[in-house]
C-alpha cells in the first residue's frame, strides 16, 4: 500500500469514527464498521471506489451486524454533515434521494464483495476481561490514580484506524494494548519474577513478547501517520 | 425473478460477468461520460457473444431435456444498462451546481446495480489488464457459476427450491433456494434486513468448518428485483430424501431401535454444533431434517426461519405448528430449548411413524400437548402468556408409553427429558449427547438398517409397558 493511500484511509477511518460517535454508536460497531472497511480494501483497489462513500455503507451495514437501530436517514445526514462542515444541513430532495440509493447499492454490493462474511471477532471484549484481571493484580492505590483502562481502550480504538487489525489474533491487540497502556503510565504487573508465566501469556498462551512488540510498532507508525493528516 | 420476464423464458441468475462488467462501467464513469459511452457499447456488445457462445453450449450439450442456463436475459442487461446510463446522465448537471469531489464521486461511481460475483483475483476490478482479462476469459468463465437448471423441487412459504447442476463444481447437484425478501414498509428502510445479514453471515462462519450432520451452504448471491424486493438465493448441497419421506417409505414395522437411536445421535450432534454457534434452527421438522442414501442425517434450512418470519405474517401458507414448543406457542419467544423440543417429538416420531401432537391451531396444539405431559405447574406458567393457565383442563396424563409404545427405559427417560414444558430445565442437546440412551453400545449404532429384525428387540426388554411413576 502506498504512502498517500494510507493517508487516504487514515482520514476515512478518522471520518467513520467521527460520524459513528455523533451517531452514538457503540465502539463496536464502529470496530465493525472499520473492520469491513479495511476487508474491502485489502482486496479492491482504492482507485476504483470512492472511499467516503464505501465508509458510508461500512458504517450502515454495522448497525445492521451489530443490531443497532439506526436508521439510514440519520446515517446519511450525519455522514454529509461530517464530510461537508461548511455547508448547509442534507434537505430531503434528489440528492439525498440519490445517496440513499447510493448507500443500499453499495451495500449489496459489499456483501457480495466479502462473501456475507461479515461477522468478526473483536479484541474489545477480551480487553474487558484483561482489564478486569489486571485490576486485581495492580495495587488498589495506582488502579485508582491511572486511567490505565481508559488509555488501553482508547489505544484499541485507534489501532482501528490502520489494517492491523486484519492481521492479528484478537487476543493478541488486546494483550498489546493492554501492554502499551501500562508502559505509557510507567506501571508493572507485580511479581513477574517470581511467576512462572509473563502476565500475558495468561491471558494468550499463543502471544510472545516479539508479537506483542510488531504490534504496537504498528500503532506507533498509525500515530504516524496521524500527524500527516492534517485535521 | 420470474421466468415470464425474460424473453426466451430462460431463468435469471445474476451473471458474474455481467456485474463485473458493471462494475467496471461504474468505475469508469467517474472519468467521463463519451468514455461511459463507449465502453457501454464495448460491453453490450461483449454480452451480445457471450450469449450467443452459451446459447451454443446450451445446444451442444447432449441432454435429453433442455437445459436452461441461469443466466440474466438480454433484456435485462439493456435495461440496467439504460437505467445507468440514464443515472449518469441525469446526475451531472447537479453535481456541477453544489458537490464536491467527494460527493459527485459517490454519485456516479456507486452504481454498480449488481454487485459483481467475488472473484479471488481482485484485478478483475481494475480497467488496465481489461484486454488481457477478455482474451483469457472466453471458454472457463463463460461456464463458471453458471447453474445448469435441472427442476423445480417445490415451492414453500418464503420462496421456492430449484435442483440444479454446477458445471464449475464437477457438475455437483445442489439445491437451490430462492428467498424472496420484502424490504419492510414500516420503516421505508432500504437495503438487506438486518436478520437477514446476521443470520447468513452466521451461516457462513460454519462454511469453514464442514459438520457432518449440517447441510452445507456453498454459495449465496443476491439480487435487486425491485424496489421493493431482494430475491435472495442459497446454494446447499442437494440430497433429495427428508426424514418424512423416509419414514413414509419405511416399511410397516418401523424404523429398528438401532436405527432410531442412530438418527437422534446425528440429530443431536447437528443441532449442538448449530447451538454453539449462536444458531437457533427455530423449525425444525421431519421435513427439515435430510437422509441420504447412505444413511447419513442433515439439518436443513437453520436459521431461515428469522428470514423469512416477517413475510410469514404477510402470506396464508400454514405452517405446521406440530413441533413447535409451548413458550413459542405462548409467549413467542424463542432460544435454544425450542429446538431440543422440537427434537422431542421428532424422536417420538421416528418410533410411532406420526406426529406425536397434531394440532391444527395454537390453543388445539398446547391442549394436546398437555394431554401427553400434564398441565405444568401454575408457578411454571409464563407471565407475558398469551393464555391462561385455567383455560387448559388440568387431568393427569397416561404415562408417555400409552402414546409412545416401543420404548424403552433410557429412551423414555430421554423423551421425558426432551418434552419438559419449562424451557429452563428441558435437557440442552450437548447433555442429551451424553444421555445413557446413546451410551449403551456407541460402536454398533451406525452399522445397522436393519428394520423387522430389531423389532422384537425393543419388547424384549420387557419393560416397555411398566408404568412410570410421576
Amino acid at each position: 500500500m502506498s504512502e498517500s493511500e494510507t493517508r487516504v484511509h487514515f482520514r476515512v477511518m478518522r471520518y467513520i469514527r467521527e460520524a459513528g460517535l455523533k451517531l452514538h454508536l457503540e465502539n463496536v460497531p464502529i470496530a465493525t464498521a472499520s473492520t469491513i472497511y479495511h476487508r474491502f480494501f485489502r482486496e479492491y483497489q482504492l482507485k476504483d471506489y470512492d472511499p467516503f462513500l464505501i465508509g458510508v455503507t461500512c458504517l450502515s451495514l454495522a448497525c445492521k451486524i451489530e443490531e443497532q437501530n439506526v436508521r439510514l436517514r440519520d446515517i446519511i445526514n450525519v455522514c454529509y454533515r461530517t464530510l461537508h462542515k461548511n455547508k448547509a444541513p442534507l434537505e430531503i430532495g434528489d440528492t439525498f434521494w440519490q445517496l440513499r440509493e447510493s448507500v443500499t447499492q453499495c451495500e449489496l454490493y459489499l456483501l457480495r464483495a466479502l462473501k456475507f462474511k461479515v461477522v468478526f471477532d473483536h479484541p474489545h471484549k477480551y480487553l474487558c476481561h484483561y482489564l478486569k484481571a489486571v485490576s486485581d493484580w495492580l495495587e488498589p492505590r495506582h488502579w485508582e490514580e491511572v486511567p490505565l483502562g481508559r488509555t488501553a481502550w482508547a489505544l484499541l480504538c485507534d489501532c482501528y484506524h490502520s489494517d492491523l487489525v486484519l492481521e492479528h489474533k484478537a487476543q493478541h491487540l488486546a494483550v498489546s494494548v493492554l501492554y502499551l497502556a501500562l508502559q505509557c503510565h510507567g506501571l508493572e504487573v507485580p511479581l513477574q519474577r517470581q511467576a512462572a508465566l509473563r502476565w500475558y501469556q495468561v491471558f494468550s498462551r499463543d502471544v510472545s513478547l516479539e508479537i506483542i512488540q510488531t504490534i504496537i510498532t504498528k500503532i506507533m507508525a498509525a500515530y504516524d501517520v496521524e500527524n500527516q493528516v492534517p485535521r | 425473478m420470474k421466468s415470464s420476464d425474460s424473453p426466451n423464458g430462460k431463468l435469471k441468475m445474476p451473471s458474474p460477468q455481467l456485474q463485473q462488467q458493471q462494475l467496471v462501467v461504474a468505475a469508469a464513469a467517474a472519468n467521463s461520460p463519451h468514455q461511459l459511452q463507449q465502453q457501454l457499447q464495448h460491453h453490450h456488445h461483449h454480452h451480445q457473444q457471450q450469449q450467443q457462445q452459451s446459447q451454443q453450449a446450451q445446444v451442444l450439450q447432449p441432454l435429453k431435456q433442455q437445459p436452461q442456463v441461469l443466466q440474466p436475459s438480454r433484456q435485462q442487461q439493456q435495461q440496467q444498462q439504460q437505467h445507468q446510463q440514464h443515472f449518469i446522465q441525469h446526475s451531472q448537471p447537479q453535481t456541477q451546481q453544489h458537490s464536491p469531489r467527494h460527493l459527485q464521486q459517490t454519485q456516479s461511481k456507486c452504481h454498480a446495480s449488481q454487485p459483481p460475483q467475488q472473484h479471488h483475483h481482485p484485478h478483475h476490478q481494475q480497467q488496465q489488464p481489461q484486454q488481457q482479462q477478455q482474451q483469457q476469459r472466453p471458454q472457463k468463465e463463460t461456464h463458471e457459476r453458471h447453474y445448469e437448471f435441472l427442476a423445480h423441487v417445490g415451492s414453500g412459504a418464503y420462496g421456492q427450491v430449484f435442483k440444479a447442476r454446477d458445471p464449475a463444481r464437477e457438475n455437483v447437484v445442489v439445491a437451490i433456494k430462492q428467498i424472496r425478501i420484502r424490504r419492510s414498509g414500516r420503516s421505508h428502510e432500504k437495503g438487506m434486513p438486518m436478520a437477514a445479514i446476521r443470520e447468513i453471515s452466521l451461516l457462513k462462519q460454519l462454511e469453514t468448518r464442514e459438520h457432518p450432520n449440517i447441510v452445507q451452504l456453498l454459495d449465496v448471491h443476491h439480487q435487486d428485483i425491485s424496489d421493493r424486493d431482494i430475491c435472495l438465493s442459497l446454494v446447499f448441497e442437494f440430497i433429495d430424501q427428508d426424514l418424512n419421506t423416509y419414514l413414509e417409505r419405511c416399511p410397516p414395522p418401523g424404523l429398528g431401535p438401532d436405527r432410531i437411536r442412530d438418527l437422534m445421535l446425528q440429530m443431536l450432534h447437528g443441532l449442538d454444533f448449530l447451538h454453539a454457534n449462536r444458531i437457533v434452527h427455530r423449525d425444525l421438522k421431519p421435513q427439515n431434517i435430510l437422509v441420504t442414501r447412505s444413511g447419513v442425517l442433515k439439518l436443513a434450512d437453520f436459521g431461515l426461519a428469522r428470514i423469512y418470519a416477517s413475510d410469514m405474517k404477510l402470506t396464508t401458507v400454514v405452517v405446521t405448528l406440530w413441533y413447535r414448543a409451548p413458550e413459542v406457542l405462548l409467549t413467542g419467544k424463542y432460544a435454544t430449548a425450542v429446538d431440543t423440543w422440537s427434537c422431542g417429538c421428532i424422536f417420538a416420531e421416528l418410533f410411532i411413524r406420526r406426529p406425536l401432537f397434531k394440532g391444527n391451531s395454537e390453543g388445539d396444539q398446547l391442549k394436546k400437548i398437555f394431554d401427553v405431559i400434564g398441565l405444568p405447574d401454575l408457578s411454571e406458567w409464563p407471565e407475558s402468556a398469551v393464555l391462561l393457565w385455567n383455560s387448559f383442563r388440568n387431568t393427569r396424563p397416561p404415562p408417555i408409553d400409552h402414546f409412545v409404545p416401543e420404548l424403552d427405559n433410557q429412551a423414555r427417560d430421554l423423551l421425558e427429558k426432551l418434552l419438559v414444558f419449562n424451557p429452563d430445565r428441558r435437557i440442552i442437546a450437548r447433555a442429551a449427547l451424553n444421555h445413557p440412551y446413546f451410551r449403551d453400545d456407541l460402536e454398533s449404532i451406525r452399522t445397522t438398517s436393519s428394520l423387522s429384525a430389531s423389532e422384537n428387540d425393543s419388547f424384549s426388554d420387557g419393560r416397555s409397558d411398566t408404568p412410570v411413576s410421576k
